[in-house]
């Protein structure tokens, strides 16, 4: 590979824009060379040094800040869940209670019917809580603020949304644009941040949206919305 | 001194601190896509966190956290492309698997930074303000052609005559940039 050409790539791949095709070709010549991928490589930490001196959401603090927030989201209630399980299951095998639990209801044809009840008021509820939709009330969601271009990659347009994880499995909440979130977008595009919204959640084509009546980015001063209120 | 092991997260915090700099350029360098560096970085800080008792006191904290990372970054190359964080495939392959080393640069990044802001002091004002357009707008080239009413093409070259000119700037400041 010629050194006008690579450096041709070199500038693409820096800026975001190397097509596939080029990217075959830079391959091919920093495999060929070394010279050339040790070249690349101290191009890539440079611009990385660069970025995070420049850009204030790349600095130490902000960087550390969001570590500890994702820490919180999704280090600490897994912990604070199992060991709150692990109390309650000490001294008593899982099996034994549940064996247990059975011996006691199945004993009786009412306390058996009853039981059905309650398990199909339980899986209901459990359906309708698991499924949010208009008619709910208002809900607070609380998660990583996250762009859908610039982060998820989801979409060509930066639409910002809640990222929010269970376990290992992630929700998405697209917000609406409405007062609340205008103005917020490069807070999404440089997250993960923790947010906090609360407002209204719905599914339409097989998306989670969010109409959002407030929402706090707390590592982030000053960007409490709310509506604006009328006199 | 508290074992590594015993941590809590203040003090844990101040070695995400110390670390986040040399593991962040590090994460770019193996091939990360520059939009995910911070959140591949902060993730192999949560596995570290979590695995702490898997490390050897009085070991290289730093070459630990790497070789977190570069696990991080392998797995990276099992996802689909569209869901990747990384490069375009191709690139990223040869960045990961040829000479990527976690004996790497954190004691000649103290002399990198000074060198970096001093180049980049040293550039003409229009460059300058090319490169925080690019690096703390975040604008890609087209983003600033249309700012400035120039082409996308004169933006990406000028872009790279910066690049390449702050490169050789550093390398006569420090010699060879070290990876």
């Amino acid at each position: 590979m010629n050194p006008t050409r690579y450096e041709e790539l070199l500038g693409r791949l820096l800026d975001g824009e190397l097509s596939e095709a080029e990217a075959e070709e830079l391959a091919r010549g920093i495999g060929e060379t070394s010279a050339l991928r040790e070249d690349l490589r101290q191009h890539l930490l440079l611009w990385e040094l660069l970025s995070q001196e420049q850009a204030p959401e790349r600095s130490a603090d902000a960087f550390v800040n969001a570590w500890k927030t994702r820490h919180e989201i999704e280090g600490e209630p897994a912990e604070a869940f199992s060991q709150a399980v692990g109390k309650q299951l000490r001294g008593q095998s899982l099996t034994q209670g549940v064996v247990h639990a059975f011996r006691v209801v199945l004993g009786h044809p009412l306390r058996l019917s009853a039981a059905a009840s309650l398990l199909l008021v339980a899986l209901f509820t459990a359906f309708w809580l698991s499924t949010p939709r208009s008619a709910q009330g208002i809900t607070t969601i609380s998660g990583e603020a996250v762009c859908t271009a610039c982060l998820l990659h989801e979409s060509k347009k930066h639409e910002p949304a809640i990222r929010v994880r269970e376990g290992a499995e992630a929700r998405i909440y697209h917000l609406d644009r409405t007062p609340v979130v205008s103005g917020l977008q490069m807070y999404f595009c440089t997250g993960p941040r923790l947010a906090i919204a609360k407002g209204k959640a719905r599914t339409a084509q097989g998306q989670l949206l969010f109409d959002a009546a407030s929402l706090t980015l707390p590592d982030v001063d000053n960007t409490q919305k709310s509506p604006p209120k009328t006199p | 001194m508290v074992a590594h092991q015993h941590l809590s997260i203040p003090q844990f915090e101040g070695l995400v601190r110390e670390h986040q700099v040399s593991l962040r350029v590090f994460v770019r360098a193996l091939g990360v896509d520059e939009a995910w560096v911070d959140d591949l970085a902060q993730e192999a800080f949560l596995v570290a966190y979590r695995r702490l008792d898997s490390y050897e006191n009085g070991t290289d904290f730093g070459k630990w956290l790497r070789t977190i990372a570069r696990n991080l970054v392998a797995n990276e190359r099992r996802k689909s492309a569209r869901r990747s964080r990384l490069l375009p495939s191709a690139v990223a392959d040869v960045l990961l698997t040829q000479d990527s080393d976690t004996d790497f640069v954190s004691s000649t990044l103290d002399e990198l930074v000074p060198a970096l802001r001093e180049c980049v002091k040293q550039l003409p004002a229009r460059s300058q303000d090319l490169l925080q357009r690019r690096y703390t707008a975040g604008g890609n080239a087209a983003a600033i052609a249309r700012e400035l009413r120039l082409t996308a093409d004169s933006v990406r070259q000028s872009l790279l005559r910066i690049r390449l000119a702050v490169k050789k700037c550093i390398e006569s400041k420090t010699g060879t940039v070290r990876v």
